[in-house]
C-alpha cells in the first residue's frame, strides 16, 4: 500500500493533530490546514483540493502516519486516496492477529476509503469484491460463460458466421460422401445415400425470436444526424429503439433528447446498468431508457464504460436520475460525475462490495460482520461462552458459596 | 337539622366515593362504547372476546361471551370484560422510564393530569336538590338527607375552569420530561391547542353567567332550564356549539387530537409512557370527557330538566314527571354527548396544527364574543 | 439567549404512517419542514440478484413480494417483459383475464391506498369501508389462483389455467355493488370541509416537476399530463378496452384523491367489458419445453396502480434465467419527489404526502 494523494477539504477547525501525527506533510497555518509544498510533486502548498499526487517516496514512507493523521482528525477532513502495491503480498498468517488481518485483507477492509485508478484506466484488484475461499467458504461466484451485449451488427456478423459454418459442413459433407463412394466403388460395394442438406426445423411454437433490424425510425435517424460520429451503433429490436453512443458524449445525447424539438423526450423513465465481466474493452453497459409523453414514444440511449470509468451524471438533464443514481453506485460500483449525493442507497454505506456485480459470490454465510455497539442483553457475551465452551474453556466466573 | 363535624366529614367521604365509584365504572364503560360504537359505525363487530386460550378463566369467559351470541340485543354485550381486561393489564405492565427522563417530573405529570380532572367533580351538580335519606339504623348518618353534589360553591364554575386549565400541564411536564422528541411535539402542540382554546371556551361559558347573573353551578343550572326569557334561548345555542366544539379541543379528541395524532407523532406526549403512569393519562383525558359533557348538559341543555336550551319553561306542570328535575334527565344528556364524542371520532378526519389555530382565533373568538354580547342584550332587556 | 434551533427527527423506519420501513430524516423548525430527507433500504432484499439466479418460471415468485398490494399487476410485467424478450404471441383469451384481473388488483391498490391514506389524515372509518370491498376482489383472486395477496397469477405465454366454473358470476356480483360503495366513500370524504382542508393544497408538484422527476402514475395525471401507459403504449387487451384517464389540473392531494376514485370507475368499466366480450380458446401459448433465450434486451412498461413499472430484462444466449433483471418501481421514483412536496410546509403534510405518493416500501427497496 501506498498513498498517492491527501487532501483537507472544507472545514477544517485548525486543531494542530495532524501536525503533532505527520509534520512532513501537514502544516496548520491560521485557517486551514495545508499540505506541504515539500511533499508534494507540484510543490504548492495548499490544501489540494485538486487532487495532486504526492511525491512517491513521501507516500510510500508516511503511509502509517498519514493513515494516523486522517483517522486522528476530529472533524475527519483529511482524505487520502491509496494504492495497493503491485506485488504487496498478502500477510502470512503466523499468529493469531495476522490471521485477522489476513482475513481483513482478503475483504478489503483494511483499504483506503477511495482508490485511485492505475495509469490506464482500469482499476487495481482491490476494487472488486475480493473473496477469500478461508474467510467464508461457504460463498459462491458463478461467473458468466458470455457478454451478451444486444448489438445488431454483433447480430448480423453471428448470422454470417453461422452461414459460412453452415456451408463449411455442408462442403464438407459432401466431400465425405465423395470419397465414400470413391472407396465403395473401388471396393466394389453399393453406394453410400446421398447426403441431404439439412433444413431448419420448423417452428411449431408460439415463439419468435425478435431480432434486431437496422435502424428505420425517424427518432433513431435524427438523432445519428445530430450527434454525428459519436453514435456508436443505433438499432431496434422488439419494438425499442437503441442507441449506442460514446461514453464521452452521454449528457450530450441526453440533451438533445430532451430538448430537440423533433425528439422531445421529457422523462428519464429508468436508467441501469448490466455488469459484464468478459466485455472486450467494457465493463458495464449503461442504459436510459427515455420516454417523450407527448409523442408516446420511447427511446434507448446505451454507453459501453470500462472498469473505473465515471460517466457525467444524468441528474443535470433529468433530476430523476439521483436516486437512479445511487443506486447504480451501490450495486455496481459505477460514479458518477457531478453527481449532487453519491451515497449507497439500498444498502448501509459500510457495506463491502456492490451486489449486482456478476462477481458478487450468491451463496454463503457471513458475509458482514456485524458488531453491536454495546452488549446489549448479554448476548455478545452468550456467544463468547458458547464458543469457549466448545474449545473446552470455562469462561464461568465460580460463584462464591 | 345541624350536623356535626363526624357527621359532615363521613357524608361528604361517602359522598367522594359515590362520585368515584361513577367515574371507575362510567370511564372503563365508556372504553367499552367506544370499541362497540366505532365498531358498528366502522361495519364490524368491536369487541367480542378476551385475550387468552380456551382454558382457565379466560375460556370460560370467552365461552359465555360465544353464548351471548347466539341472542340479538345480548350479543351487543359480548365484549365487555374487555374493560376489565384492560383494567388489569394496565396495572400490570412493566413501568419503563427512558433513561435521561427527569425522573421527578415523569412521575408528577400524569398525577397533574388526573387530580384536577377528578378534583372538579366536587363542584358539578348532578342534582339541585336531596337525593334520598339514609335509613335511621345506619351509624352516624343515618336519618340524613343526601345531596346531588359533593359541595355547593359560590363560585364553583370558576373552580372548575381553574381546575381544568392545569390539566395541560400534566401534559406539557410530561412530555418534555420524556426527554424525547416526539411527545416534545405533542406536548407542545397540546399546550398551544389548549390555551388558544381556553379563551373561546371560557368565553361561551361567559353567557350563561350573564344570564343568569349567578358564578353557582346549582344556581346556574336550575335558572338556566327554568327561569330564562325566550330569547335566551338563541344565545345558549350558539353557545353550546361552541363550547362543545371547544370542548372537544380541550380534551384533546378528534377532530382535535394534535397532540396524540398517531399517525404523526407516534403517540404524541404519552408516547414514552407505559402501564399505569399512561393509564392516568388515559384516565383524566376520559374523565375530562365527562366533565365537558357534564358542563354542557347542565348549562346547555337543560341540566336535570326534560328540554334542553331553556325550553323547558314552556313545559306546563301538566306533564308531571317530566316537569320536575331528575337525576336520569342528566345523566342521558351526559351519556348522550359521550355518544356523541366516540361518534365524531369514528366520523372526521383530523384537523392539521395551523389550522386548528385558525379556526380557534379567528372564528371562535368573534363567535362566542358575539353570543357574549348577545347575551348581555337579552339581559339587559330582561 | 434565544437560539434558534432546529429540530431533527426522524420519521421511521418505525413510525405508523410510514406504510412498511421508510425512514424520513426531517429538520423542523417548530412545526415548518425545512428539510426532508427519506433513507430507505430497509426492506432490501436484492430481488433482482435473486431473479437473475432463477429461472424464467421461478422468478415470478419474486414479483409478488414486490408491490405486495399489486401483485397481479407486477406478475403481468414479469410476464410480458418475457414475452417480449422471447418474442411469445399470447392467445386471446389469456390476454382479457389478464387484464381483467390487473384491473381488479387497480381497484384493490388503490382501495387499500383510500383506506390508510384517509387513516393517516385521521379518518379512520374509511379504511374498513375499503377493506370490505377489497375482501371480495382477494376472494376473487383465490378463487383463481388459490393465493390472495401473494398471487403468481400468470404463467409465460398465458395462463396455467382458465378461470374456474362460477368465476364470471363471482366478478358481475362484485361489479354490481361496487360502484355504490365509491359513492359511499365520496359521501364520507369527497365534500368533508376538514377532509379538503387538509388535502387542498397539500404537497403540490407540478407537471413539468413531475416529469423531471420521472413522477407517473396518478401523481402525474393530477397534474394534468394525460399519460397513462394502458393508452400510449397499450399492452394485454388493453387496446380493444373502451376506457377513459381521468385527470385533474390541481396537482395537490384532493386532485389525487379525486383521480384515483375516477380511475376506480374506470377500472370497473374495463372489468365489465372483459367480461362481456370475454373470447373462447385456449389460454396458453404453444411453448417449448424449456425456455431459452437469445441475445436481447427489452423494457417493458406497464401502468401499475402506482404508476410506470417497468422491467428491464437482457437475454443470454441459451440462457435459462435472465443475464440482468431490473425494476423500475413506480413507488422507488414517485418517493424521489418527497422533499420536494414538503419542504417549506407542516409536518401534518408530510404524512399527507406519503399518503398520496402511495409507496409500497416492498417495491422501494425491492
Amino acid at each position: 500500500m501506498a498513498i498517492t494523494k491527501v487532501w483537507i477539504e472544507d472545514g477544517c477547525i485548525v486543531c494542530n493533530a495532524c501536525e503533532a501525527e505527520c509534520p512532513d506533510v501537514f502544516h496548520v497555518l491560521a485557517e486551514t490546514c495545508v499540505i506541504r509544498g515539500e511533499s508534494r510533486q507540484d510543490g504548492v502548498e495548499d490544501t489540494n483540493h485538486a487532487k495532486n499526487p504526492l511525491k512517491v517516496e513521501i507516500g510510500t514512507s508516511l503511509e502509517a502516519a498519514i493513515k494516523a493523521a486522517a483517522e486522528g482528525c476530529p472533524v475527519t477532513v483529511i482524505k487520502f486516496e491509496a494504492i495497493a502495491s503491485a506485488a504487496a503480498p498478502a500477510p502470512a498468517a503466523k499468529s493469531g492477529e495476522d490471521v485477522e488481518s489476513a482475513v481483513d485483507h482478503a475483504l478489503g477492509m483494511d483499504s483506503a476509503p477511495a482508490v485511485a485508478p492505475a495509469e490506464d484506466g482500469s482499476l487495481p484488484a482491490t476494487t472488486g469484491y475480493v473473496w477469500d475461499i478461508k474467510a467464508a467458504p461457504n460463498r459462491q461466484i458463478v461467473l458468466p460463460k458470455s457478454a451478451p451485449l444486444p448489438s445488431y451488427k454483433a447480430f448480423v456478423a453471428e448470422q454470417e458466421a453461422a452461414k459460412v459454418a453452415d456451408e463449411a459442413k455442408w462442403q464438407k459433407q459432401l466431400a465425405d460422401f465423395e470419397t465414400a463412394k470413391a472407396k465403395a466403388v473401388e471396393e466394389g460395394k453399393p453406394e453410400p445415400k446421398a447426403p441431404v442438406r439439412a433444413v431448419p426445423a420448423k417452428n411449431e411454437t408460439d415463439l419468435v425470436f425478435p431480432a434486431p433490424t437496422e435502424a428505420q425510425a425517424p427518432e433513431l435517424k435524427h438523432l445519428m444526424e445530430l450527434l454525428g460520429d459519436k453514435v456508436e451503433e443505433a438499432f431496434e429490436q422488439a419494438g425499442e429503439m437503441t442507441c449506442q453512443v460514446k461514453k464521452e458524449a452521454i449528457l450530450e445525447a441526453l440533451r438533445f433528447c430532451r430538448d430537440d424539438q423533433a425528439l422531445k423526450f421529457e422523462m428519464l423513465a429508468d436508467e441501469t446498468a448490466t455488469h459484464y465481466p468478459l466485455g472486450q474493452g467494457y465493463a458495464f453497459s449503461l442504459v436510459y431508457h427515455l420516454t417523450s409523453v407527448s409523442r408516446s414514444r420511447r427511446l434507448r440511449l446505451r454507453i459501453l464504460v470500462p472498469e473505473g470509468f465515471e460517466p457525467e451524471s444524468a441528474e443535470q438533464v433529468y433530476p430523476t436520475a439521483n436516486w437512479l443514481e445511487r443506486e447504480i453506485w451501490d450495486m455496481f460500483g459505477i460514479r458518477f460525475q457531478n453527481h449532487t449525493d453519491m451515497v449507497r442507497i439500498l444498502c448501509p454505506e459500510d457495506w463491502e462490495g456492490h451486489a449486482l456485480r456478476k462477481d458478487y459470490p450468491t451463496l454463503g454465510l457471513g458475509q458482514r460482520e456485524i458488531s453491536f455497539r454495546e452488549d446489549r442483553g448479554g448476548m455478545l457475551m452468550k456467544i463468547a461462552m458458547e464458543a469457549a465452551g466448545n474449545l473446552g474453556i470455562n469462561l464461568k466466573v465460580p460463584k462464591a458459596e | 337539622m345541624q350536623m356535626t363535624l363526624t357527621q359532615t366529614l363521613v357524608m361528604a367521604l361517602i359522598q367522594i366515593v359515590a362520585v368515584l365509584a361513577f367515574i371507575f365504572v362510567v370511564v372503563p364503560m365508556l372504553t367499552f362504547a367506544e370499541r362497540k360504537v366505532i365498531g358498528y359505525v366502522q361495519v364490524r363487530l368491536g369487541a367480542t372476546r378476551i385475550a387468552g386460550g380456551r382454558k382457565g378463566l379466560t375460556g370460560a369467559v370467552n365461552k359465555i361471551m360465544w353464548w351471548m351470541g347466539h341472542f340479538p340485543v345480548i350479543s351487543f354485550f359480548r365484549g365487555l370484560p374487555t374493560f376489565m381486561a384492560d383494567g388489569i393489564k394496565l396495572v400490570t405492565k412493566e413501568d419503563i422510564m427512558p433513561a435521561k427522563a427527569d425522573k421527578f417530573v415523569f412521575w408528577l405529570a400524569p398525577i397533574l393530569c388526573m387530580v384536577p380532572a377528578f378534583a372538579v367533580f366536587a363542584a358539578i351538580t348532578f342534582y339541585p336538590g336531596v337525593l334520598g335519606v339514609f335509613p335511621t339504623w345506619v351509624p352516624i348518618v343515618g336519618g340524613l338527607p343526601v345531596d346531588g353534589y359533593i359541595t355547593d360553591i359560590n363560585v364553583g364554575l370558576l373552580y372548575i375552569l381553574g381546575l381544568a386549565s392545569v390539566g395541560v400541564y400534566g401534559i406539557v411536564l410530561g412530555a418534555w420530561a420524556s426527554n424525547s422528541k416526539y411527545p416534545l411535539l405533542g406536548g407542545l402542540r397540546s399546550a398551544a391547542q389548549v390555551i388558544s382554546y381556553e379563551v373561546p371556551l371560557t368565553l361561551s361559558l361567559l353567557a350563561p353567567v350573564i344570564l343568569t347573573g349567578s358564578l353557582n353551578f346549582k344556581t346556574m343550572s336550575v335558572e338556566l332550564a327554568t327561569g330564562m326569557s325566550p330569547w335566551a334561548i338563541l344565545p345558549l345555542f350558539i353557545g353550546f356549539f361552541a363550547y362543545i366544539t371547544c370542548g372537544f379541543a380541550e380534551t384533546n379528541r378528534v377532530p382535535f387530537d394534535l397532540a396524540e395524532a398517531e399517525s404523526e407523532l407516534v403517540s404524541g406526549f404519552h408516547t414514552e409512557y407505559t402501564g399505569m403512569k399512561f393509564g392516568w393519562f388515559f384516565l383524566s383525558e376520559y374523565t375530562n370527557m365527562i366533565v365537558v359533557s357534564a358542563l354542557a348538559s347542565a348549562f346547555f341543555l337543560g341540566g336535570h330538566y326534560f328540554l334542553p336550551f331553556g325550553f323547558q319553561q314552556f313545559v306546563p306542570a301538566s306533564w308531571g314527571w317530566f316537569a320536575q328535575p331528575h337525576l336520569i334527565f342528566f345523566l342521558l344528556k351526559v351519556f348522550f354527548l359521550l355518544f356523541v364524542f366516540l361518534w365524531v371520532r369514528a366520523t372526521l378526519p383530523r384537523y392539521r396544527y395551523d389550522q386548528l389555530m385558525s379556526v380557534g382565533w379567528k372564528y371562535f373568538i368573534p363567535l362566542t364574543l358575539v353570543n357574549l354580547f348577545i347575551a348581555g342584550l337579552v339581559r339587559f332587556m330582561a | 439567549m434565544f437560539k434558534n434551533e432546529e429540530l431533527e427527527i426522524n420519521l421511521g423506519p418505525q413510525h405508523p404512517s410510514t406504510h412498511g420501513v421508510l425512514r424520513v430524516k426531517l429538520r423542523l423548525d417548530g412545526e415548518t419542514v425545512r428539510h426532508c430527507y427519506p433513507v430507505i433500504g430497509y426492506l432490501h432484499r436484492g430481488v433482482e440478484k435473486i431473479c437473475e439466479n432463477k429461472t424464467f418460471f421461478q422468478g415470478q415468485v419474486w414479483t409478488d413480494r414486490m408491490d405486495y398490494v399489486a401483485a397481479v399487476s407486477n406478475n403481468l410485467g414479469w410476464a410480458e417483459a418475457i414475452e417480449k424478450l422471447m418474442g411469445i404471441s399470447v392467445p386471446r383469451r389469456a390476454k382479457y383475464i389478464r387484464t381483467l384481473l390487473t384491473e381488479l388488483n387497480r381497484i384493490s391498490s388503490h382501495l387499500l391506498w383510500l383506506g390508510t391514506h384517509a387513516m393517516d389524515i385521521g379518518a379512520m372509518t374509511v379504511f374498513l369501508y375499503a377493506f370490505r370491498e377489497r375482501e371480495e376482489i382477494l376472494d376473487v383472486f383465490e378463487s383463481f389462483c388459490g393465493a390472495r395477496l401473494t398471487t403468481t397469477a400468470f404463467r409465460i405465454g398465458g395462463l396455467r389455467d382458465d378461470v374456474p366454473p362460477g368465476f364470471e358470476a363471482k366478478v358481475q356480483a362484485f361489479l354490481d355493488r361496487f360502484l355504490p360503495c365509491i359513492d359511499e366513500y365520496e359521501d364520507l370524504l369527497t365534500e368533508n370541509r376538514i377532509w379538503k382542508k387538509r388535502t387542498i393544497g397539500v404537497a403540490p408538484i407540478s407537471a413539468e416537476e413531475c416529469l423531471a422527476m420521472g413522477v407517473t402514475g396518478p401523481v402525474l395525471r393530477a397534474a394534468g399530463v394525460p399519460y397513462d401507459i394502458r393508452k400510449a403504449f397499450p399492452y394485454a387487451a388493453y387496446d380493444e378496452m373502451q376506457f377513459e384517464v381521468p385527470t385533474r389540473m390541481e396537482a395537490d392531494t384532493y386532485a389525487r384523491y379525486l383521480v384515483r376514485l375516477e380511475e376506480m370507475r374506470q377500472s370497473h368499466r374495463i372489468v365489465q367489458q372483459c367480461l362481456d366480450g370475454m373470447p373462447e380458446g385456449a389460454v396458453m401459448a404453444k411453448l417449448p419445453k424449456i425456455l431459452k433465450s437469445e441475445v436481447a434486451e427489452v423494457y417493458h412498461p406497464i401502468e401499475a396502480p402506482k404508476g410506470e413499472l417497468g422491467y428491464y430484462l437482457v437475454g443470454e444466449k441459451g440462457g435459462l434465467n435472465p443475464y440482468r433483471f431490473h425494476v423500475r418501481g413506480p413507488s422507488f421514483v414517485n418517493l424521489q419527489a418527497l422533499p420536494k412536496m414538503t419542504e417549506g410546509k407542516l409536518l401534518a403534510d408530510v404524512i399527507a404526502a406519503i399518503g398520496t405518493l402511495d409507496v409500497v416500501l416492498g417495491e422501494v427497496d425491492r
